[in-house]
């Protein structure tokens, strides 16, 4: 993990890691579990990782030969888990520094936040973080891992030659594109768009609607990164507090388009616009805007 | 019957979703189509939650051999929930198998299948309406031993990959799990939808009078449902297409389908209409597929 303070902060060791998982679990699904000290996670045939105390990894090798996807979970899920321990906020989210500024784009996987992000730094906007972004506890965030990944398909649509690209895993086809590393001092998030599809929305149109009230705080929690393997860690007040203060003190913006695809770079232009005048984007009801899509 | 998981099983377009708007009517008293019984069991938010770990950067081999985990979890939370009602999930994929030994759908989880089946040839003309695809297609995907859904290798859907195959393969697949299946015809259900929607009350065991079973099937029909996705739209539409609830009728085809594709289906897909009433031996279409 980057921190600001450019220091390497989390042992990562190779060890053994039970199969049964760890003892009273507070949350447990069949492949995690988690309790005030610990998170299990299991990839079957990949490895199993035991991660305590913010700062440690123990890896369990379950197939030597497919270090990259070992280093996928490391990367991911662990660092997820790291981040709940120290009692951060971890957000499903991309993250970009428009005029020193941070932008945050949270949403489910598949929803465009790679891609958005991947447009920001074509115009030169540095890009923070991709995929998972880590709020403390006075709302500033540390920049991530200098690389965005992106499927082919998303490539191809932001005119990228994947040649020279090293991709995730050879199983599937998505890749890394590399990024300079966050040097900026963004230390305040500006605003949250978070991305959603939904039938209802015709192909093309975006749907901007300014969340109000606990329909931000929803969303938070919503796209906080395994929830629920936070809420085992522990510490939930202090992530509800966390979640709380910053829906308080951003302005959160729901953006719906069709499940059928969307122009990336006309949404990036729309989010643009919204950021230098907000007035043209609606509040929505407080209490409706609980309303799933 | 045991506590567990029970499928609702069917091809694309052949009365799942009007399936599982009764058995919330029958369960709750009341329909919303946004809200219904029995999730999909290949959504991948679903799957992942269940599973715990990361699954957007497996390949479509590697989460399928993941998923039996999954229901696994499923089944676990049904066991442990007090509410005693059955737990629904709506299938696409064929049933098969993830490896040598291990099911997709495993069978210490399920209580039990229900098999909705509707004549292909209306099927081929509600499918090619759903995904905004020429009847020629869709008769091509009924016909294709590889038909599957969210397949890509290039980009994340919110499903995962579901293998349907050919029709009759689809029927076989269930019929051949060797788990306890009650098998449906859609046809059936328009014709008389009171005695089809009590055989899967009894079947999935749960306790309603003939009155209350009358009063979710009127709740829950093809007029009822459509008017609220007029009303309030319907998530579970495919984008592009007008509405999901489209005809709801049997034999439609009729007037739908060229000879030469009505033709391409028997070929293909001919024992398992003739095993279920779809095609008479000599060739012949039975009043059943007529709609009459």
């Amino acid at each position: 993990m980057i921190t600001n303070q450019q220091q390497a902060d989390v042992s990562i060791v190779c060890g053994a890691v039970s199969s049964d998982g760890i003892d009273n679990p507070s949350f447990s699904r069949v492949l995690a579990q988690a309790n005030d000290k610990q998170v299990w996670i299991c990839v079957p045939n990949v490895a199993r990782f035991l991660i305590s105390d913010g700062n440690k990894i123990v890896v369990d090798l379950l197939n030597a030969d497919d270090l990259d996807t070992v280093s996928l979970y490391l990367m991911g899920s662990c660092i997820g888990a790291i981040i709940h321990q120290r009692g951060m906020l971890a957000l499903h989210a991309s993250a970009v520094d428009v005029n020193g500024q941070a932008v945050l784009f949270v949403g489910h996987s598949g929803m465009g936040k790679s891609t958005t992000a991947a447009i920001f730094h074509q115009r030169g906007y540095p890009v923070i973080s991709d995929d998972t972004v880590a709020i403390d506890a006075n709302g500033g965030i540390a920049g991530g891992f200098p690389q965005i990944k992106l499927w082919d398909k998303a490539l191809a649509r932001l005119d990228i030659e994947k040649t020279g690209l090293s991709q995730i895993r050879c199983q599937i086809d998505k890749f890394r594109l590399p990024i300079p590393e966050y040097s900026g001092d963004a230390d305040a998030i500006a605003a949250i768009y978070s991305l959603n599809s939904h039938n209802s929305v015709e192909e093309g149109e975006f749907e901007f609607t300014r969340l109000e009230g606990l329909a931000k705080f929803g969303q938070l929690r919503k796209h906080t990164y395994r929830a629920r393997i936070m809420d085992g860690v522990g510490g939930q007040q202090g992530h509800l507090a966390l979640c709380s203060s910053l829906a308080k003190s951003t302005p959160i913006t729901k953006i719906v388009r069709s499940p059928k695809g969307f122009n990336a770079i006309e949404l990036v232009d729309r989010v643009l616009l919204d950021l230098q005048d907000p007035s043209q984007v609606k509040p929505s009801d407080a209490f409706t805007g609980t309303s799933e899509h | 019957m045991r506590k567990g998981i029970i499928w609702l099983a069917s091809y694309p377009k052949s009365g799942n979703t009007w399936t599982r708007a009764f058995f919330q009517a029958v369960l709750r008293g009341s329909v919303s189509i946004n809200k219904l019984q029995g999730k999909i069991a290949s959504g991948r938010n679903l799957v992942e939650s269940c599973l715990g770990i990361d699954i957007n950067e497996l390949s479509h081999q590697e989460v399928r051999a993941l998923r039996p985990l999954a229901y696994q979890q499923i089944y676990q939370d049904a066991v442990d929930d007090e509410n005693d009602d059955p737990h629904f999930m709506k299938v696409h994929d064929a049933y098969g198998y993830v490896n040598e030994q291990q099911p997709l759908f495993p069978r210490e989880v399920t209580s039990g299948v229900i098999l909705i089946v509707r004549n292909p040839f209306d099927v081929a003309v509600s499918y090619a309406n759903h995904a905004s695809i020429s009847i020629d297609q869709a008769v091509r995907l009924l016909c294709d031993t590889n038909f599957s859904f969210a397949k890509s290798l290039s980009d994340l859907d919110m499903q995962l990959e579901q293998k349907m195959g050919l029709w009759t393969d689809y029927v076989d697949s269930w019929l051949d799990s060797g788990m306890p299946t009650l098998l449906v015809r859609y046809e059936d259900m328009i014709a008389d939808p009171r005695c089809a929607f009590s055989r899967m009350v009894e079947f999935t065991n749960i306790q309603k009078t003939p009155d209350e079973i009358e009063r979710a099937v009127r709740m829950s029909n093809f007029r009822e449902l459509s008017k609220q996705e007029q009303e309030e739209g319907f998530g579970e539409k495919a984008p592009g297409t007008e509405r999901f609830f489209n005809k709801g009728q049997v034999g439609t085809w009729q007037q739908e389908l060229s000879d030469k594709q009505i033709q391409r289906i028997i070929k293909f897909n001919r024992p398992n209409m003739l095993r279920l009433g779809y095609l008479e031996e000599n060739g012949d279409f039975p009043a059943l597929i007529k709609g009459q």
